[in-house]
């Protein structure tokens, strides 16, 4: 019988999808703390960020009560796509979702390497919860709730604020980070707070003074910096990008290229940003997108115009088209003409063994003990 | 070194197996292993190499390997072609017995020859992936050290998993 040495075990463990990892963990005590190690889960995610096979999606469907009745979902399902070689579509699974028994309404903020971050929202008690989810291990994470700070003038209740979300990760402290951007809709304040995935905790950054805004879109996040388009107040109503970066943690104006003033809300496009670094804006209210990249890192005001994807009927836009500009920094056999997704509901996100669970207060306590126990030790052997 | 080099006719060299076998390889072959490499450019190939980790079994195989893409690589052939005739190579060359596999992987590792690692890697991922536990623990020679009871409480906690 063959007994190959731990490092090529490592090596060829690392290239298996998470599913089966998990599952290996019962062939053995030793096997399971190797699977456990951080020095494989880095390698997997290394291997997991260089392969097509492990990029996944994730797709939520609303159902509702009765076909005819289709304003309120009663429920939603979620779905994992996997795809093969050449971008086709290769399964299609239904996955438990990360809270459940909660029909009220869930949409996803984002998706980073291996992350994915969900909002929840109760209608009832216009409370929400913000989760952020490895959909590859079952594992997530509640963030801690944080107040809205912003000064107002009467006690205000939260259905007066707008709440924009966006994820992302940085490359240099490799954290996730979540921004959450809050809007007095009354009087044009807003409150920019960053949530850090290492500190567990969030941090309020400091405003721009003299911005009054009238509304605010979803951001797009590339380059490690979070995006939102803002259209300020009366009389000026001109459109500006609010540019976060997120490991300086400071925050300013952009302004937009000529021709892109639309009298209309923009949207970012949501799907592009999963696979690459380039910020893609639409119009959401006509069947028209214009597909905007912004070039450089810091330097967010050099625009380049890409042509005109096609919408299909449902306002969706069309992957293939999109894809066919993101050629430059695919795999070379990356293509679809397969895809069609409508906005909003999807995001991408690769295999990882990345746990983002905190560890259980159970465990927390017994480690404590465990510490206070030792010291007492300590303590008497002197 | 430099007087070696002069001379036109190629240049072999002498590996010796695990068992004792001695097998004679061209230049173009043997640097394709990097560990032979290091003792060539060191001056210590001679009068021959012993590999003390790898059977003649398993030698023959990693020998047929190397010179295949060794001519592959330096015949007239253009790129496209070479490329999709050394893919249909290594398709024919995996089909191996998987003990065989394990073997082929821990020589590529040892004789450090990076293509045939990942080759040999990828083919034991994509062969072992939807296998059961007990398969593994077989194919892999692990023992299963869980009390019933232990392991009973693994598999419910990853039962997910199990589908």
């Amino acid at each position: 019988m063959s007994v190959i040495p731990e490092d090529v075990l490592l090596d060829v463990l690392s290239r298996l999808p998470a599913v089966s990892l998990v599952r290996f963990k019962c062939a053995s005590k030793s096997w399971c703390a190797l699977i456990d190690s951080s020095y494989l889960i880095q390698l997997h995610l290394k291997k997991s960020l260089n392969d097509i096979k492990s990029r996944k999606m994730l797709a939520v469907g609303k159902y509702h009560r009765r076909k005819e009745d289709n304003r309120v979902p009663v429920g939603f399902i979620f779905y994992v796509i996997s795809f093969d070689f050449g971008f086709k579509i290769a399964d299609v699974q239904e996955i438990k979702p990360p809270v459940q028994h909660c029909n009220d309404r869930v949409s996803i903020i984002g998706s980073s390497r291996f992350l994915i971050c969900l909002r929840y929202t109760f209608q009832k008690s216009c409370r929400e919860k913000i989760v952020l989810w490895n959909p590859s291990i079952g594992s997530h994470r509640i963030l801690p709730f944080t107040p809205v700070e912003i000064e107002a003038l009467e006690a205000r209740k939260y259905g007066h604020y707008t709440f924009s979300y966006g994820f992302g990760h940085d490359n240099v402290t490799d954290d996730h980070q979540v921004a959450r951007f809050v809007l007095d809709n009354y009087n044009g304040d807003y409150e920019v707070k960053v949530y850090s995935l290492k500190l567990d905790s969030w941090k309020k950054i400091e405003n721009i003074p003299l911005i009054s805004i009238f509304r605010v879109s979803r951001p797009s996040f590339a380059d490690g910096s979070m995006k939102w388009l803002v259209q300020d107040k009366q009389p000026n109503s001109t459109f500006s990008l609010l540019v976060l970066c997120l490991r300086t943690e400071v925050l300013r104006s952009v302004s937009l290229p000529e021709g892109f003033k639309m009298p209309r809300l923009v949207e970012f496009c949501s799907y592009c940003r999963c696979w690459t670094n380039w910020s893609v804006y639409r119009n959401c209210f006509s069947h028209d997108c214009d597909l905007w990249k912004s070039l450089g890192n810091e330097n967010s005001d050099i625009w380049t115009k890409l042509r005109l994807p096609h919408s299909d009927a449902d306002g969706g836009m069309v992957f293939s088209d999109i894809y066919q500009h993101l050629k430059e920094s695919l795999p070379k056999n990356l293509h679809s003409e397969s895809i069609k997704i409508s906005s909003g509901d999807t995001c991408c996100w690769v295999e990882s063994l990345v746990q983002v669970k905190r560890r259980s207060k159970k465990i927390r306590e017994r480690a404590s003990q465990a510490q206070v126990e030792k010291s007492k030790k300590y303590r008497s052997s002197l | 070194m430099s007087s070696s080099t002069e001379l036109t006719e190629k240049k072999v060299f002498l590996l010796k197996s695990l068992d004792g076998v001695i097998f004679e390889v061209e230049e173009s072959v043997a640097v394709q292993l990097e560990v032979i490499r290091e003792l060539i450019e060191g001056d210590c190939a001679r009068p021959f190499i012993s590999l003390y980790n790898v059977t003649s079994e398993i030698l023959a195989l990693v020998i047929e390997y190397c010179k295949h893409h060794a001519e592959t690589c330096s015949g007239g052939t253009s790129a496209t072609i070479a490329d999709e005739d050394l893919k249909t190579f290594d398709n024919e060359f995996m089909n191996v017995d998987e003990n065989i596999l394990l073997e082929l992987c821990s020589a590529a590792d040892y004789l450090d020859i990076k293509s045939l690692f990942e080759l040999t890697c990828r083919t034991l991922a994509s062969l072992i992936k939807d296998r059961t536990i007990i398969e593994v623990r077989k194919m892999f020679n692990v023992e299963n050290d869980f009390s019933v009871v232990e392991e009973k409480a693994v598999r419910k906690e990853f039962a997910w998993a199990f589908k």
